[in-house]
């Protein structure tokens, strides 16, 4: 039986390049602890101005999120809108969007930490706050939280 | 005789060039790079290291901020931030916790941002940035959050409570 050498290495070397080495796809980036509003991991301080979920016209909101990516951050974006919301006289609904590309994000582990101002005359109600992460790959994570614009409460002592 | 030996000896040839060209092909194709999993550190914990831990900074006065950072592999670049801290949030990479004044609005308060790059593939480096407080910034509890970020992408981040003063 003649033996056809060729073939076999031939289909040897296909195999090697198919199977040895296919790159592993890369995961699209993790967000965690995503926070609206609030003071952050301030357990100690109980404080009724910066609770969680809510903020105040004129007054800077804190955004905040831990993230791991596993190709480096190109941009953290920050989406502010609202969908119910209908603005009285001299009011307005409060949209903006945020894209931070600023050198302490572009990593694999980033924290997010921004203090957004509030304009004055927002609207009071109920915001959407979408925040959506992008790495080298081109992969991208979107998370959403939402928050309620309340007018402060002066407290008198 | 002579022709069967010819024949054997150019298949022998053929498979050692092509048992060759698969190894080159194997070790070219799927040279496993090394992932680097370490982050870099950073520390202003020595002696000549500033600011520590709710440290008072006057307005007018000019400090130098140092920190020591290393990496296994190579440091890429450094940040220094300062923000207020007037509505008393924390961060998780602090250390210590200071006393705080009252929570209160922001009006004028300082904002101080520098990045800078780390080159010459160095593993050690201690940064240095001078600052002044200026004059009319407001009062009162201040994080200055450090980070240094490695060539593979890694960050390390420290965050001090500093306070500023009149």
């Amino acid at each position: 039986m003649k033996t056809n050498y060729s073939k076999i290495v031939l289909a040897l070397l296909v195999t090697i390049f198919i199977f040895s080495c296919s790159e592993e796809d890369i995961l699209p980036p993790e967000i965690s602890n995503f926070e609206v509003g609030g003071t952050h991991h301030d357990e100690d301080h109980e404080d009724e101005d910066h609770e969680e979920g809510v903020g105040h016209p004129g007054e800077e909101l804190h955004i905040g999120a831990e993230i791991i990516a596993y190709s480096k951050i190109t941009s953290i974006t920050i989406d502010i809108h609202s969908d119910e919301i209908t603005p009285a006289s001299g009011e307005v609904v409060w949209e903006d969007e945020l894209v931070y590309t600023d050198q302490k994000y572009l990593v694999l582990n980033a924290e997010l930490h921004e203090d957004i101002m509030v304009p004055a005359n927002a609207a009071l109600g109920e915001y959407h706050v979408i925040l959506t992460v992008t790495d080298e790959e081109g992969n991208s994570t979107t998370e959403e939280e939402h928050f309620d614009l309340r007018k402060k409460i002066m407290m008198n002592n | 005789m002579h022709y069967f030996n010819i024949d054997m000896s150019r298949k022998l040839n053929f498979l050692i060039v092509s048992a060759g060209i698969a190894i080159i092909a194997l070790l070219n194709s799927c040279t496993n790079e090394t992932i680097d999993e370490e982050k870099p550190t950073i520390s202003i914990n020595y002696s000549d290291g500033f600011p520590s831990a709710c440290e008072n900074l006057n307005r007018g006065q000019s400090y130098t901020i140092k920190a020591k950072v290393s990496d296994n592999l190579e440091l890429a670049s450094y940040s220094i931030e300062i923000h207020h801290n007037f509505d008393h949030h924390t961060h998780d990479d602090q250390l210590v916790d200071c006393t705080l004044g009252l929570v209160k609005s922001a009006v004028n308060p300082l904002v101080f941002s520098k990045s800078g790059t780390i080159n010459g593939q160095l593993t050690e480096y201690e940064i240095n940035q001078a600052i002044t407080i200026p004059e009319t910034v407001d009062t009162g509890d201040y994080h200055l959050a450090l980070s240094v970020t490695d060539v593979t992408g890694w960050q390390a981040r420290t965050s001090v409570d500093v306070k500023i003063i009149e």
